[in-house]
């Protein structure tokens, strides 16, 4: 045991967050009947106002098109969309795109993938049933919120719901904390601020308060059970053992029946129970008094769920801008404010006012002007990333990478669109494991390079024949012009330039000896091109 | 009762970052004294390099370096004199007991976990994760201090061709960029072979117009994501290259047969191959070592193998005049019990180990800490991973409380307050 290293450090930080939080209330909000994209271009350039900062220029159509379709679906635009946006000349016509993009299935897919992604942190799948069925219905982030910590698996609703909590629950500590970066925004494992004034008011009690909600949860064969029995004791940095209350982040506690020592009759009761739990296999029944649904209760009423509100918000604004209105993501106190507190502020309780409505937020994120700046910065030095005056590089996803590749693939699409996109989906599952997750400070391994420059693999999927694919095209064209236009067309979702028509073209003809080979390799460098690989 | 361990308090940080920040700018002498005893840091970690033999599913230390004859536990080898004055070793390694004199055994490893997974995991880390961070592996930490951005050859690479105990550590935190070249399939990696159906020509001009693409892509963009991709690619030459680096044919027949015809023999001469390439670091697993029953048959048969290998491989380091430089480990995910069980066996033991270390920055035919008269308990000395791992770093060159940042988080390279073991550090 090592008694040098305690999880005291984080205390101080939730002490001044919880001050932050009173100091929120005084900020002054623009009036809840403003629009999202409103609110947020407002906000954003007063900033700039401010600080004296010149921002980039507005993207250009395709790349609003090719940015937001990545967004939303998780995959590049297709040539026949892109026609049709880039044709329709409506003054509202992205604002109908993104209507359009948000009501598809494969927005649904791809939230539920994106969702899957935060929560589990590695690949696993197992949420994804019960994802695609809550984003599908609309659920509200505060019912998925609910329906992860309740687990109920006999409710047809809800099964597959288990599946989050049941991979942590062998180790309480990490589900802790794991609950608490995922729904609170806040990592009790963080190393920062401590010694902070407020450092002697704030006991372990606040961890191990969190803790004792899950304290009395336990595995069953395959499933989660709950005990109405339990809490939490432990060593304190200094004095004896204590009990811990049940207590949330904001220093709000519960009184939770079943908080006394059980007695002899009560524990025999229970082994019984659970021994005939293990026998029959099935779900065993919730316990009279759930204390993982007091704490979601607790972490939505009125007067503490600021953690709530303002942890998806900023997670959502990190997703769509690249760069969180605070981060780390998980470091959401005061020694750490965000760069737009009125803003974030305005947002969560929007989001709260429209029953934490995912896709309504996401819409209002993706239909202000802030998000359709370009991704150049020219003529000096770029704005820091918190001023959002530049659109920030998204690496791609593994998912976005492999279902783009290969759609890249195609020249046009026959038929249902949604069919032709589920399909590339599932196609590039494959190429989508070669890729790496995300990350902080995001690399690209050489490893990817290798596979895109050496594998059979790799090139036996990505050029693809047949009547709509783009290899097939190209070698119909009559012109190398028209097969420059229509490589850059496919892959990178836009028209090709003039310098690159005529290196293309230069390309292909000082490879003429073998036409189809030569196609592919222009394939292949736009395909491994950086603008490929980023949502930029 | 709980007590949590793996996340910091106050007092292991002394300073914050904010605080070391201010106290470097109040004080211009001690920032500059301070920068500049870093940049001699740097300049000496240069050239360095690590083999890690990986004993994949725990040898015995009574077998190899920490032997008991005669005690209950002793089981049927003797114990040899070394070329270090008081220092036995197993007989099962004749060869390492002649040429000790590069070599330092640590026979006081206490690392608490007798768990396949998890013991691998800690002695490839140096400590557990802790409930929000995934560490990065000796070898990613490694690619990344002694890496070069533009190098030819790969940063980090892993064979292990076996199928029991495939624990494959990876880079945690530092992302795809650190993780490992694996060889799990064959002697040489996976896509570093042009395809066929290009030719090498056409296989640099395609290269060459991704290279015009990347160009005008990165005009007005700056991002560290976006320089790793140019990076990436045009590294992919140069480790093409490196593929004769696996190819034991380039290699004379005298070496080759000094080594030895064994897979592990060829996997470790290829290691050498590597790290005089500039590979910084190499882990060659081998597995097998799992002796739950005939722990003595397996380890009279698996020992002389490991004891010729690697005396070999110092060997030939020394005459190349490599050894100063690259440091080779041998380690397992823990030892064995003293007790032997009723198939003969030895089973999962973490409480009193052994490890070795030799060449690169250690004091060699020098042995640290000591284990009881049965083997059963560390009597001097006792280490954990995180000391071991300390002591590496330092060896290498390299500052063991040297941060990471995740986020703004700091995160040394070992747990606050970890000290190198000096007794063994040149």
């Amino acid at each position: 045991m090592n008694k040098r290293i305690e999880p005291l450090w984080f205390l101080p930080l939730l002490a001044v967050f919880a001050a932050g939080l009173r100091g929120a209330d005084e900020l002054v909000l623009q009036p809840a009947s403003m629009s999202i994209p409103a609110v947020i271009d407002q906000a954003v350039e007063a900033g700039w106002k401010e600080r004296g900062i010149r921002p980039a220029s507005p993207a250009d159509d395709h790349t609003w098109l090719r940015r937001v379709t990545l967004d939303l679906t998780g995959r590049i635009p297709t040539v026949p969309e892109v026609k049709a946006f880039t044709e329709d000349k409506s003054p509202n016509r992205r604002e109908i795109h993104i209507d359009r993009l948000i009501s598809s299935p494969a927005y649904v897919r791809h939230m539920a993938h994106e969702l899957e992604w935060y929560l589990m942190r590695e690949k696993s799948n197992s949420l994804l049933a019960y994802l695609n069925r809550a984003i599908g219905e609309k659920r509200g982030w505060d019912r998925i919120f609910r329906e992860l910590m309740v687990a109920n698996e006999s409710d047809a609703a809800t099964k597959g719901s288990s599946a989050y909590l049941k991979p942590k629950v062998r180790d309480l500590d990490r589900l802790t904390n794991d609950v608490s970066v995922a729904f609170f925004g806040v990592n009790v494992s963080c190393a920062q601020c401590h010694d902070h004034p407020l450092v002697q008011d704030w006991k372990q009690d606040h961890f191990y308060g969190l803790k004792s909600f899950f304290s009395r949860t336990f595995e069953v064969g395959e499933h989660l059970a709950e005990k109405e029995h339990g809490v939490v004791r432990f060593l304190p940095n200094k004095g004896k053992e204590k009990e811990a209350g049940f207590m949330f982040l904001t220093g709000t506690k519960i009184a939770m029946p079943g908080s006394a020592e059980a007695t002899k009759d009560q524990q025999k009761a229970e082994a019984k129970k659970i021994e005939e739990w293990k026998k029959s296999k099935t779900q065993p029944p919730a316990p009279t008094h759930s204390a993982r649904a007091r704490l979601v209760e607790l972490a939505l009423s009125a007067n503490d769920r600021d953690f709530f509100n303002k942890a998806m918000v900023n997670y959502l604004w990190y997703r769509m801008f690249g760069h969180g209105l605070v981060m780390p993501l998980d470091q959401m106190h005061s020694e750490n404010p965000p760069s737009h507190p009125e803003l974030l502020a305005w947002l969560a309780r929007d989001f709260a006012a429209h029953q934490y409505d995912i896709s309504r937020l996401i819409r209002g994120m993706v239909a202000s002007k802030t998000y359709a700046l370009s991704s150049r910065y020219e003529g000096g030095s770029a704005p820091a990333a918190n001023e959002f005056a530049v659109v920030r590089l998204k690496p791609l996803t593994p998912a976005q990478m492999g279902t783009s590749l290969r759609l890249a693939g195609m020249a046009t699409v026959k038929g249902d669109l949604d069919k032709k996109i589920e399909e590339a989906e599932r196609n590039g599952r494959g190429l989508a494991d070669q890729f790496p997750p995300l990350a902080d400070d995001f690399q690209v391994s050489v490893t990817e390079a290798l596979f895109m420059a050496n594998s059979k693999r790799y090139s036996g999927e990505v050029f693809p024949e047949g009547d709509d694919k783009l290899l097939t095209a190209m070698m119909k064209a009559a012109t190398d012009d028209v097969r420059a236009g229509l490589a850059v067309q496919s892959v990178l979702s836009r028209p090709a330039r003039p310098e690159e028509m005529s290196l293309i073209s230069h390309y292909l003809k000082r490879h003429g000896g073998d036409p189809k080979e030569a196609s592919r390799q222009v394939i292949w460098s736009l395909m491994a091109s950086p603008e490929f690989r980023f949502n930029y | 009762m709980t007590r949590r361990s793996g996340i910091c308090t106050p007092e292991d940080h002394a300073a914050s970052r904010r605080q070391f920040l201010g106290a470097a700018a109040a004080s211009g002498i001690t920032a500059f004294g301070a920068q500049a005893s870093a940049l001699a840091g740097e300049l000496k970690k240069q050239g360095k390099s690590v083999i890690m033999l990986w004993l994949a599913g725990g040898a015995s230390q009574l077998e190899t370096f920490d032997p008991k004859p005669g005690a209950v536990t002793g089981g049927p080898f003797r114990s040899i004199q070394t070329s270090t004055a008081g220092v036995r070793i197993s007989e099962l390694m004749p060869k390492l007991a002649k040429r000790l004199h590069d070599t330092c055994i640590i026979r006081s490893l206490n690392t608490k976990n007798a768990d396949h997974g998890g013991g691998a995991d800690l002695m490839m880390r140096g400590r557990r994760d802790d409930a929000s961070l995934r560490f990065p592996d000796l070898g990613a930490v490694l690619a990344r201090e002694l890496g070069a951005s533009d190098s030819k050859v790969p940063d980090y690479v892993s064979f292990y061709l076996q199928t029991e105990g495939r624990n494959f550590a990876g880079s945690g935190f530092l992302g795809a960029r650190f993780g490992p070249m694996q060889l799990s399939q064959g002697m040489t990696p996976e896509n570093l072979s042009k395809p066929d159906n290009i030719s090498a020509s056409d296989f640099a001009d395609r290269m060459a117009l991704r290279d015009s693409w990347s160009r005008a892509f990165e005009q007005g963009r700056i991002s560290s994501s976006l320089g790793s991709h140019q990076q990436a690619f045009a590294r992919v030459g140069g480790l093409m290259e490196s593929q004769k680096l696996f190819d034991l044919a380039g290699e004379s027949s005298k070496t080759r047969e000094l080594y030895g015809p064994t897979q592990f023999a060829e996997q470790v001469l290829i290691a050498r191959r590597l790290v005089e390439a500039g590979v910084p670091f190499v882990r060659v697993g081998r597995a097998w070592w799992d002796s739950h029953g005939q722990n003595f048959e397996t380890h009279q048969e698996m020992v002389p193998e490991l004891d010729h290998v690697m005396t070999t491989l110092l060997e030939d380091l020394k005459q190349r005049g490599m050894l100063r430089n690259t440091l080779v480990l041998t380690l397992s995910e823990f030892g064995r019990t003293p007790g032997i069980n009723s198939s003969l066996g030895r089973d999962h033991f973490a409480s009193a180990w052994s490890c070795s270390l030799s060449g690169c920055g250690v004091i060699g035919g020098s042995v640290y800490g000591k284990t009881d008269d049965r083997g059963d308990k560390v009597v001097d000395g006792e280490i954990g991973a995180a000391r071991l791992f300390a002591t590496i770093y330092k060896a290498l060159g390299i500052n063991p409380q040297k941060n990471y940042y995740v986020g703004s988080r700091p995160v040394p390279l070992t747990d606050p307050g970890t000290e190198p073991v000096k007794e063994v550090l040149a």
